[in-house]
């Protein structure tokens, strides 16, 4: 099918866009949602739908798909392209990720109930967990654009690097700080070399040696690929915090949040919402410092330019 | 809101110490991240007009 019967269709891209995520977004939170059956059903049911129109549309309209997944890869590792579209997505998501961080937080602190074991103490893990959540995420992420920055040499994945790293280390010493403080009244002690406990103190120290191996090298590519070979090789690390708990005795407990359990998450409801709108929050202030961090290490490197004397004129 | 006042809000039981510190440093970490990011923004095309007008003096001498 030619790319003109499709623009004749009328389709605009934000169609398909707003209907994967809602489907999948919808699957996620069937799975840890422990709402009644009920509402989880109807819950699903709409996700699904917005899924099963995603991929009519893919089997619709192939070519459409694919030149969009095109244009995005040359227009996100652009960096002029990137930088526009950026400045046009961050008021948005500072918009976003205030809201749910602001309303997530007096939810957890003032208006959920308090734990029958921990009383008010469990409180902190409203920040804890999505911190937490976000240093492990923000290194995959980084693995991701180390892996394309090697094989591809995409200037923009290096770019990313760099601009994630901070946030990284930022949430990675919040999960620590915020555990530590809650450890001393739950467990009589702020700190122990615990296998959960200690592989998270290394990737914050692994997020520390990224930012010093980008200031030590004085070539922006040669730092960049040496920052992305770190990123790749520092992600079995993820892995290591993820499943430390499994693997070996710890004093951390288990993961509460299931995705794939039968049993879903081991949460009540009331705790477990507004968790989730500081994880999702947490996730938007990811969005927010990175694409901020990016927009500024692009007008640097890209400082001969003339869309960049044009831009800061 | 589960507590009946602000005064009971901000003991937290006998845990308000420990819940209010860990957010007053953890909050003001994630804040100094986000305005040290947009800070170095601004420092950053302050320095490429710097040398913008550097060198348009340099072409007219």
């Amino acid at each position: 099918m030619s790319s003109d019967a499709v623009s004749r269709a009328g389709l605009p891209a934000h169609f398909f866009v707003v209907s994967l995520s809602t489907g999948l977004l919808a699957l996620v939170t069937w799975f840890i949602w422990s709402a009644p059956p009920v509402a989880r059903t109807v819950w699903l049911a709409g996700g699904w739908t917005a899924g099963v129109l995603f991929y009519y549309g893919a089997l619709r309209y192939p070519h459409w798909y694919w030149q969009t997944l095109e244009r995005w890869y040359h227009q996100l590792g652009s960096p002029p392209h990137f930088y526009r579209i950026a400045g046009l997505w961050l008021p948005w998501l500072v918009i976003i990720a205030t809201v749910l961080c602001v309303v997530g937080v007096v939810w957890g602190l003032a208006f959920a109930p308090p734990h029958h074991e921990q009383g008010n103490s469990y409180r902190i893990i409203y920040l804890h967990v999505p911190a937490s959540s976000a240093a492990l995420m923000a290194y995959v992420a980084m693995g991701v654009a180390g892996l394309v920055a090697l094989v591809w040499r995409l200037k923009m994945a290096e770019i990313a690097i760099k601009a994630i790293a901070p946030f990284g280390a930022v949430m990675a010493a919040v999960s620590l700080l915020s555990g530590a403080i809650w450890g001393r009244p739950t467990w009589g002690t702020y700190w122990i070399w615990d296998a959960r406990l200690t592989s998270m103190l290394i990737l914050f120290f692994m997020y520390l040696g990224v930012i010093a191996l980008q200031n030590a090298i004085r070539d922006p590519r040669q730092a960049g690929r040496a920052a992305a070979l770190l990123s790749v090789v520092g992600v079995i690390n993820v892995v290591i915090v993820r499943y430390s708990v499994d693997w070996w005795q710890s004093l951390h407990q288990g993961s509460s949040m299931s995705m794939f359990g039968t049993a879903g998450s081991a949460i009540h409801p009331s705790m477990l919402a507004p968790l989730l709108l500081c994880m999702f929050g947490t996730y938007f202030l990811f969005a927010v410092t990175v694409l901020v961090r990016a927009r500024t290490e692009i007008l640097w490197r890209e400082r001969k330019s003339a869309w960049v004397r044009e831009e800061v004129a | 809101m589960h507590f009946d006042s602000l005064a009971e809000l901000w003991q937290m039981g006998v845990h308000g110490p420990w819940v209010w510190s860990a957010y007053g440093i953890c909050v003001a970490l994630i804040a100094l991240n986000v305005v040290w990011a947009v800070h170095r923004g601004r420092r950053v095309r302050r320095d490429i007009r710097g040398l913008i007008r550097r060198q348009s003096l340099q072409e007219k001498q």
